[in-house]
């Protein structure tokens, strides 16, 4: 599972996951390669939300290593990133500004209408709809053209149309060369997954 | 573009969008200003502008700290706040930004009312300007320690009262300097070395500050 | 520093504090004690009445050493608070969890001796001088502390917290001191200072002396106690304390 090359986008090494001062992983060890989708699996409480915001950076590692080799990465977590009372164009636009990118304004707005948040351009994150903040939260994977992506449970609140759109995302992303971390309890039945089960290891 | 920027149009927005916000630590101002200004009338209380100051200041002090201790709330709870944690290069820079839109946001107004609050306390003119030059280094450090508060208190809830009895203490120096100023201004006494300790207090609290608030707004991730 | 090194090291292992912990907390006790007995005899019974203040001058036996002790305990702990912060060493947020009740109480009392002593003394209880504003305010530091310990349940959440608060405070109470002085001082200055030829009568100050060594003990007993339960608590589902209650 660790083959090392020099194209891995994202290598993690004897990492401890820890959940309040408690071990919940050791030497968890984990390499991303170009086009790999990793599906990361586990009962709830088993860590896996955890894992990822340990990927992003969130939480600081404090046993083990997280090479992400200064690629960019992109981190749609469970809460949406996305403040009520700015636009959906507005948030988009910050995420990139965070994620210190100049994305113009007109590739936001493809970005926006290829989620179907064209007419949601100008009204407040607050007055979406689940669905709706959701897509939103996904097109920041778009806007920030980021090597890897990390999902935590992305299905969530999502319609079949977004689900599929989704899918096809993830699969372009990976034809372009960029690997996709996915913490899901359900799978996304794409070709080519490799799953980590946190509850065997 | 500088995480100073970026923060800082971010919180103002966002504060432009919620103006109650600020519009209501206002009324607060106003409306304690006012109780007391009527208890003075009607009481037999015989001020000098001393008492006067002092009170105009604390009024102040609540009103800002009120104004600043929602600060990161809800960035803590849409997970923006992961997101600058997850991408930024420097969250010191970026906290300097967001408490800076706050300043603006919670103390400008509040000491822009200054006047007005020291018309209804009766405090000479002569005192004004000498309660702005205090008032603002003063309201300065007010906010960030108002901001570490909040940090403090972040997925706590909104607890007001934790929020005081935390922050309220390390108010006390500037409240001393700032109201020892205005009275010895008052009394064409000597007051320079209590402006100097509030330029300095508010120095040393942009400089350091910021690295504690950063500090807990990452800690404060680790759950 | 080789031996300084290791002992900073074996102080933030929970299993050798706990063990090597026991020993002094039952000394600690017995020294504390047997002091403040001896001391607070002494100087209520024996010790000659003050030429000006008369015999109210003997609440000086506990207020003196509550006050700085008080004072004291609120330096470590911001002491501790920058240990943690910098090393993240688990022992030092137990240190400031096992001291900081003590620290408040000590300050309350240190307040309320100071009423009871100026009231005869200086016919008012209460001046707005810099001692009385720094003790005060370290009063509110130390119910802040707690407060935010309490409120926060997450133990590494507020073990930063409250090293942060801890480190912010002991850095306002000079400045409060400054300031307060630079506002009005109306106080007799501090009787014992360090370098200072010490104004007092040897025989006045032998029981303050001994009365501050038995309560800086009895302290420190205190703390090393609550420390040692605090430790077991949080390393509950360890092996060495799993081991201890076995063999209990």
């Amino acid at each position: 599972m660790t083959q090392v090359n020099s194209s891995t986008l994202l290598q993690v090494s004897g990492l401890e996951v820890e959940v309040a001062e408690r071990p919940l992983l050791t030497d968890f060890n984990l390499s991303v390669n170009p086009g790999a989708l990793i599906e990361i699996k586990g009962p709830n409480g088993s860590g896996k939300t955890t894992l990822l915001r340990y990927l992003a950076g969130i939480r600081r590692a404090h046993r083990g290593s997280i090479d992400l080799r200064s690629h960019s990465f992109a981190y749609v977590g469970q809460k949406s990133g996305l403040n009520a009372a700015l636009t959906a164009y507005e948030n988009l636009r910050w995420l990139t500004q965070n994620a210190d990118q100049n994305t113009s304004e007109t590739e936001l707005m493809r970005v926006l209408s290829e989620l179907g948040l064209k007419s949601c351009r100008d009204m407040p994150v607050g007055s979406l709809s689940a669905g709706q903040v959701r897509r939103c939260g996904l097109a920041s994977l778009l806007a920030l053209k980021a090597r890897i992506w990390l999902l935590d449970e992305p299905l969530t609140s999502l319609d079949e149309s977004a689900i599929d759109w989704l899918k096809g995302a993830i699969t372009s992303h990976r034809a372009s060369g960029g690997g996709a971390v996915v913490a899901t309890h359900a799978t996304l039945g794409l070709p080519d997954t490799e799953t980590i089960d946190l509850n065997v290891s | 573009m500088n995480a100073f920027v970026i923060a800082f149009n971010r919180t103002f927005r966002i504060g432009w969008r919620h103006p109650l916000d600020s519009l209501n630590p206002m009324a607060f101002f106003i409306i304690v200003t006012s109780l007391i200004s009527i208890t003075f009338e009607g009481g037999s209380l015989a001020t000098g502008d001393g008492l006067a100051i002092a009170v105009l200041w604390v009024v102040l002090l609540l009103s800002t700290m009120m104004a600043s201790g929602g600060a990161y709330a809800q960035d803590y709870e849409d997970g923006s706040l992961e997101q600058v944690i997850a991408q930024n290069q420097s969250l010191y820079v970026s906290v300097h930004g967001s408490v800076a839109a706050r300043w603006f946001l919670c103390a400008v107004p509040i000491v822009a009312l200054v006047p007005l609050g020291a018309w209804m306390l009766n405090i000479d003119t002569e005192v004004w300007w000498i309660l702005f030059i205090t008032l603002i280094p003063g309201s300065i450090v007010f906010t960030l320690f108002g901001v570490l508060g909040a940090t403090l208190t972040l997925g706590v809830g909104r607890n007001g009262v934790l929020l005081a009895l935390l922050v309220l203490p390390l108010y006390v120096p500037v409240l001393l300097l700032g109201v020892g100023a205005c009275q010895r201004s008052a009394n064409q006494e000597p007051f320079e070395f209590a402006l100097i300790g509030i330029l300095a207090i508010a120095m040393g609290a942009i400089t350091f500050l910021p690295f504690a608030i950063a500090a807990l707004l990452r800690v404060s991730q680790e759950y | 520093m080789n031996w300084f090194t290791r002992i900073f090291h074996k102080m933030g292992s929970p299993p050798f504090f706990y063990r090597g912990a026991k020993v002094w907390v039952s000394w600690l006790y017995v020294i504390g004690f047997v002091s403040l007995i001896v001391g607070t005899v002494w100087g209520l019974a024996f010790a000659p009445a003050d030429r000006l203040q008369g015999d109210s001058f003997r609440i000086i036996y506990l207020h003196v050493p509550t006050a700085h002790l008080s004072q004291l305990i609120y330096i470590a702990i911001a002491v501790a608070g920058f240990v943690y912060l910098v090393w993240r060493m688990k022992m030092a947020d137990v240190f400031i969890v096992s001291a900081v009740w003590l620290g408040a109480w000590l300050t309350a009392f240190a307040l309320f001796s100071g009423i009871v002593w100026g009231i005869p003394t200086w016919g008012t209880g209460w001046v707005w001088d810099a001692r009385t504003t720094s003790v005060l305010v370290q009063l509110f530091l130390f119910l802040g502390l707690i407060a935010l310990r309490t409120a926060i349940p997450n133990s590494q959440r507020g073990a930063l917290a409250v090293a942060v608060l801890a480190i912010v405070g002991v850095i306002n109470i000079p400045i409060i001191k400054y300031s307060v002085d630079w506002f009005t001082t109306l106080h007799q200055p501090a009787s014992i200072q360090i370098g200072n030829p010490v104004s007092i009568d040897p025989s006045m100050l032998w029981p303050l002396l001994v009365n501050t060594i038995g309560l800086y003990a009895l302290a420190a007993g205190v703390i090393l106690y609550y420390m040692r339960i605090n430790v077991l608590r949080r390393e509950r589902n360890s092996e060495w304390v799993r081991d201890i209650v076995d063999s209990n």
